[in-house]
């Protein structure tokens, strides 16, 4: 058993710990007028980071931005996840593959064409189709924003959500939901109190992908959120390539890192505690 | 726990999946407070009448009548029946006192009046001292009992069981059939169970109802049912039956024959085709050879191919001239002494005309 999760292991050694401490070496060392890192040792390019608004708001966006994205994911997640969970065998693979298809096309691809369907003014789809239909007489300026941004994100993540959930949701006896529902309770609360608490190990495993992939995108900010809705990793991307300030892109890298890992430690612990587990069992 | 006894009437019921029927022209009517047991082969439409009376399932034509209303478009979370599932169904993320309040929180019952109702609930199926439990931490026949409780607290109008025992093992089975038949009593509750245990019907139910292929084959008490039975299959399906395919005998109107056995009946043999006679091995007895003559009706000689002792019976599985099977259950008298019958003896089996029950063929 041990001597299969060697390559992993190795594989996670190599090119994940060794750069993450090395990056965490960076993020405390000084960079000279030529470029060279080295002692002494700071915490200046931290303090940088907590003391300018500028950052904080980044931050803030980002948090923000990937919070809303997983809570939109998981609610179109849920019906996707049930109807391929109680269809028919062919209807639930065809909707599995209409879920997964898009995975195929890049993400550059996809904020693009979200690009075109936000784009401001009566040119962009969306405007066109609300104005046309007479929803709205002015069009919405929604490229741009950090809202366009969580639309991009929950495109792009929505097969990461519907997975799990379907899996979790198929393992719940279909017998629980027809018990609720004899005993008086209506869909909702069938799912509300049966279906909903039953799936959390999905829920769980569905929010740890899609918030850390959220956390840490760049490409969906920069062609949809613009500079009113910079994250974290754009700031990265200038700080490494732009400015060139390695210490500072460390620093920033850092603190990415430890918010995801942070948040997926203490989902992981909510879903193996005690309780929580024998309920399952 | 008080309910009232309702009045349930299933009107020419039907469920179509697909081109196949899974129940056909299903009609019966239910007395307040009786308990009747659906009885059949796998598969055949037994889950699919219940579930369509607990609303689970519609029905693809006909109409269910509780207390004089039709209920067959009303949605399953507003029909007040408790059902029992095989496999219990509890919600597993929920204690033993969580469970049993389901019901009464979607009936947004105050929280001092649902106490009341669970503590009550659970002391009446004994497992008072298990409320703060999760069902994990429970045996199958205490799951059972708090699936009952659940059921029960609701105070439905129905009682609907799925095989609610089939997953106990055989001395708990018995057992809790005997209580939940005591309690259903009790509580005068108007119960459907389904079950493909012949002998679990016939002890619990007071009318059963016996299905092949998604019809209603034949529905009685359990004495008519199994004493008489009105087909082959229902003959079968219910206990061990002994058969003869018969013609009408030239000797008199009250005579029927099978190869070189004679059959007489009580009264003018019923003109069908092909009569066939039931015969319950419970009704025959067996005689030394060379004790009876075996000319006569109601008489064959036979030769005891095996002999099965089963505590309070005795099988005798024997073979008759024609080849043909034979069986026969005795009852063990330790006072009479046993009697040597063994495999190979050559004896007559007899009976009463009376035991004679004429099938259609
Ligand atoms: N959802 C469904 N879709 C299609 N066919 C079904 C469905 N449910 C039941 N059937 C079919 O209907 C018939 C009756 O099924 P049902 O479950 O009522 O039988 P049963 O008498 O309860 O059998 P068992 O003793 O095995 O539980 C079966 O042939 C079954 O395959
Ligand atoms: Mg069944």
């Amino acid at each position: 058993m041990l001597v299969l999760l060697l390559p992993m292991t190795l594989f996670l050694l190599l090119f994940f710990l060794l750069p993450a401490i090395n990056l965490l070496g960076y993020s405390i060392q000084t960079q000279n007028a030529q470029g060279i890192i080295g002692a002494p040792l700071t915490l200046a390019h931290f303090a940088k980071f907590f003391t300018v608004d500028l950052y904080l708001r980044v931050l803030w966006n980002t948090l923000r931005i990937s919070f809303w994205t997983c809570i939109y994911t998981a609610l179109l997640a849920y019906p996707v996840a049930i109807a391929i969970v109680s269809a028919r065998p062919t209807l639930s693979r065809v909707i599995s593959l209409i879920v997964i298809a898009p995975l195929v096309v890049s993400v550059v691809v996809r904020a693009y064409g979200w690009q075109l369907i936000l784009m401001a003014g009566p040119g962009g789809a969306l405007n066109w189709l609300l104005l046309s239909i007479g929803v709205i007489s002015e069009p919405l300026s929604l490229l741009y924003t950090p809202t366009a941004v969580v639309i991009g994100q929950v495109h792009v993540n929505l097969p990461m959500m519907v997975l799990p959930l379907a899996a979790a949701i198929g393992k719940i006896d279909p017998n629980l939901r027809d018990a609720a529902r004899t005993l008086g309770a209506p869909w909702w609360e069938v799912f509300l109190r049966v279906t909903l608490p039953l799936s959390m190990p999905g829920l769980v495993a569905g929010v740890i992908i899609v918030f850390s992939l959220t956390a840490g995108a760049f490409v969906t900010p920069v062609v949809l959120g613009g500079p009113s809705a910079l994250m974290l990793g754009n700031l990265i991307e200038q700080q490494i390539f732009t400015v060139f300030d390695w210490p500072f892109g460390a620093v920033i890298s850092f603190i990415l890192i430890f918010i995801v890992i942070l948040l997926n430690t203490t989902l992981i612990r909510f879903v193996e505690s005690r309780k929580f587990r024998r309920a399952q069992a | 726990m008080s309910t009232k006894s309702a009045a349930l009437r299933l009107e020419g019921l039907y469920k179509q999946y697909g081109k196949s029927a899974a129940v056909q022209d299903v009609s019966l009517s239910i007395e307040p407070g009786s308990m009747v047991a659906l009885l059949g082969p796998s598969g055949c439409g037994k889950t699919t009448c219940l579930r369509m009376v607990a609303g689970l399932v519609e029905p693809t034509a006909g109409a269910i009548v509780l207390d004089g209303a039709d209920i067959t478009r009303v949605p399953v979370h507003k029909r007040n029946v408790g059902m029992l599932f095989q496999n219990y169904a509890l919600f597993p993320q929920l204690t033993v006192a969580e469970n049993v309040a389901f019901g009464l929180k979607m009936r947004r019952m105050a929280k001092a009046e649902i106490a009341k109702r669970i503590a009550k609930a659970l002391q009446m199926v004994q497992l008072h001292s298990f409320s703060d439990r999760y069902p994990s931490q429970l045996s199958g026949g205490q799951q059972q009992r708090v699936a009952l409780a659940r059921a029960l607290v609701i105070e439905p109008d129905l009682l609907l069981l799925d095989e609610p025992l089939g997953a106990l093992d055989k001395g708990l089975r018995e057992s809790m059939q005997v209580e939940l038949r005591l309690l259903q009593r009790k509580l005068g509750i108007t119960t459907i169970m389904v079950t493909h245990d012949q002998d679990e019907a016939l002890t619990m139910a007071d009318q059963v109802i016996v299905m092949r292929d998604g019809r209603i084959e034949q529905g009685g008490t359990p004495k008519v049912i199994y004493q008489k039975p009105n087909s082959q299959f229902v003959a079968t399906f219910l206990g061990a039956s002994n058969l003869f395919h018969c013609q009408m005998d030239a000797a008199g109107p009250n005579i029927l024959r099978s190869g070189p056995f004679r059959f007489t009946v009580d009264g003018a043999v019923p003109l069908t085709a092909n009569p066939v006679i039931c015969l319950r091995p419970e009704s025959i007895s067996i005689a030394a050879a060379s004790a009876m003559n075996a000319e006569g009706p109601n008489r064959a000689s036979a030769t005891i191919e095996q002999v099965i002792y089963r505590g309070p019976v005795m099988h005798y599985h024997m073979k008759l001239e024609t080849g043909q099977p034979l069986v026969a259950y005795e009852q063990v008298r330790p006072l009479h002494g046993s009697r040597a019958i063994e495999v190979g003896d050559a004896v007559v089996a007899h009976w009463e005309p009376s035991s004679n029950h004429i099938l259609p063929g």
